[in-house]
């Protein structure tokens, strides 16, 4: 059965941990793949939005792990720091998991020895994908004396980390979606209320319609104390039972005499017309 | 008096989206901010895990809403109460709305409290009523709450503009994938 990798069981680790968390992975040191000697696999977390640069390190042959912090400010990681994790770790197949798993680019190989000469050295810039890590392999050691090797900058696969976004403004779009309107329940209208509802309606819907049809109007819906001021168009539906009212923006000019007023719905029998009047209201109304 | 009407929905199976709207009494828009679907890659989603949703709603979302438009309203109408975490961290009262039970109350503005920082209130003439969830430290405070949004009923539907909310939304979320 393969291994599980140190980086997956330290992300379980992490994850269950911490609410926000790790994006940008970079795997960055290898060591020697002599099995009498120590192997160094370190991974570099920052952990936006706060900022944190953890460093992950791994000693292969000691199959310990352990994880430290390269700053003061992350009490989110106490208690994953020090904590060891047994494992069989082996670089192939950590960066395969790496790949299957998570998809990230491993941004940068280093090769260095952990002690003493380096005995050999090979960097892949850090342009490299993960399977341009596959391809990496150790050469015979040779000696030299580096002792450091700087982690060059490259492409690193984008993950926005906080998932930010500046908000936009949308005051078009907002605009342009209709306040919605119940009908006022009869039993809440006087009955001469209604009454006047009702001459209002005839009175509009007569220039629209012949004598005859008149006969099949109906009041539908009532809309009382309707507020028309900056509202800009207004449509009935009679499927929902709905007044639909659109707004206009702040610069829109007061409807003389339509500030506030009954919206009477009528609807012809049979044709499915919708006659639509309004009533201005006074302050008694 | 204005007020703020917070959403953050998925627009769609793989992403998030969010928007604040702010309006007057009537419900006419002042001022309206949305933050653009957000699409959590595979990897974030592995890495975040079950955090992922509350961190979307709260810090990516909402929280970054709430900075930018940074709203002066009396009231914060959302539907999830899982932003009521963020009263407190701006003027106004947060109040998740909520379905309520079926049967609807004798007529608008009327209201009965079902513990601490919870309510059912009739806002519309017909239909049912809305559960209301608030932060409350007791009974008294939760009774002087619901009685301030059952004078504010009168007035207005103040649950419909957050549906206008979850329309815009969409409607962004549309003409960003034509």
């Amino acid at each position: 059965m393969p291994e599980r990798s140190g980086l997956r069981n330290i992300l379980d680790e992490a994850r269950a941990t911490l609410g926000h968390l790790l994006l940008h992975i970079n795997v960055r040191e290898v060591g020697s793949i002599e099995a009498d000697k120590p192997l160094r696999l370190g991974y570099s977390i920052d952990c936006n939005p706060h900022t944190i640069d953890c460093s992950l390190s791994a000693t292969g042959n000691s199959q310990e792990f352990h994880i430290a912090s390269t700053t003061n400010q992350v009490t989110a990681f106490t208690e994953v720091i020090d904590k060891k994790i047994e494992t069989d770790f082996q670089i192939d197949t950590a960066v395969r998991d790496i790949k299957d798993t998570c998809t990230v680019e491993v941004s940068s190989v280093e090769c260095t020895k952990m002690t003493g000469d380096i005995e050999q050295l090979e960097i892949i810039e850090p342009s490299l994908s993960s399977e341009a890590c596959d391809e990496f392999r150790l050469t015979t050691p040779k000696s030299q004396s580096v002792t450091s090797i700087p982690v060059k900058d490259g492409h690193v696969e984008e993950v926005d980390p906080s998932f930010h976004r500046a908000p936009k403004r949308g005051l078009d779009t907002i605009y342009n979606i209709p306040m919605k309107l119940s009908p006022t329940p009869w039993a809440s209208l006087d009955r001469s209320f209604i009454v006047r509802c009702w001459d209002t309606l005839k009175n509009g819907a007569s220039g629209n319609l012949g004598e005859e049809t008149e006969r099949e109007l109906e009041m539908a819906a009532v809309f009382n104390r309707v507020d028309m001021t900056h509202v800009r168009r207004t449509k009935y539906d009679p499927m929902k039972r709905v007044l639909k009212l659109w707004p206009g923006d702040s610069l829109m000019r007061d409807k003389p005499g339509l500030r506030r007023c009954a919206i009477i719905i009528g609807l012809v029998k049979g044709t499915g017309k919708v006659i639509q009047v309004a009533m201005p209201l006074d302050n008694r109304s | 008096m204005q007020l703020a009407y917070l959403l953050v929905k998925d627009v769609s199976e793989e992403s998030w989206s969010g928007g604040l709207l702010v309006t007057d009494r009537r419900g006419l828009p002042l001022d309206f901010r949305y933050v653009e679907p957000i699409h959590p890659s595979r990897l974030q989603k592995l890495i975040y895990g079950s955090a992922l949703k509350r961190y979307l709603l709260l810090d990516a979302i909402a929280a970054t809403l709430l900075k930018t438009a940074n709203p002066n309203a009396e009231w914060i109408f959302t539907s999830d109460p899982i932003l009521l975490e963020l009263n407190g961290e701006i003027t106004g009262r947060f109040i998740a709305i909520g379905n309520g039970e079926k049967k609807p109350l004798n007529g608008v503005g009327e209201w009965r409290t079902e513990g601490a920082g919870k309510i059912i209130l009739q806002i519309r003439p017909t239909g049912p009523p809305v559960q209301l969830v608030f932060e409350a430290s007791s009974e008294k405070e939760t009774e002087k709450i619901a009685q301030e949004l059952s004078e504010l009923s009168h007035d207005m539907d103040f649950a419909e503009p957050l549906d206008r909310v979850g329309e815009a939304l969409i409607e962004i979320c549309r003409n960003g994938r034509d």
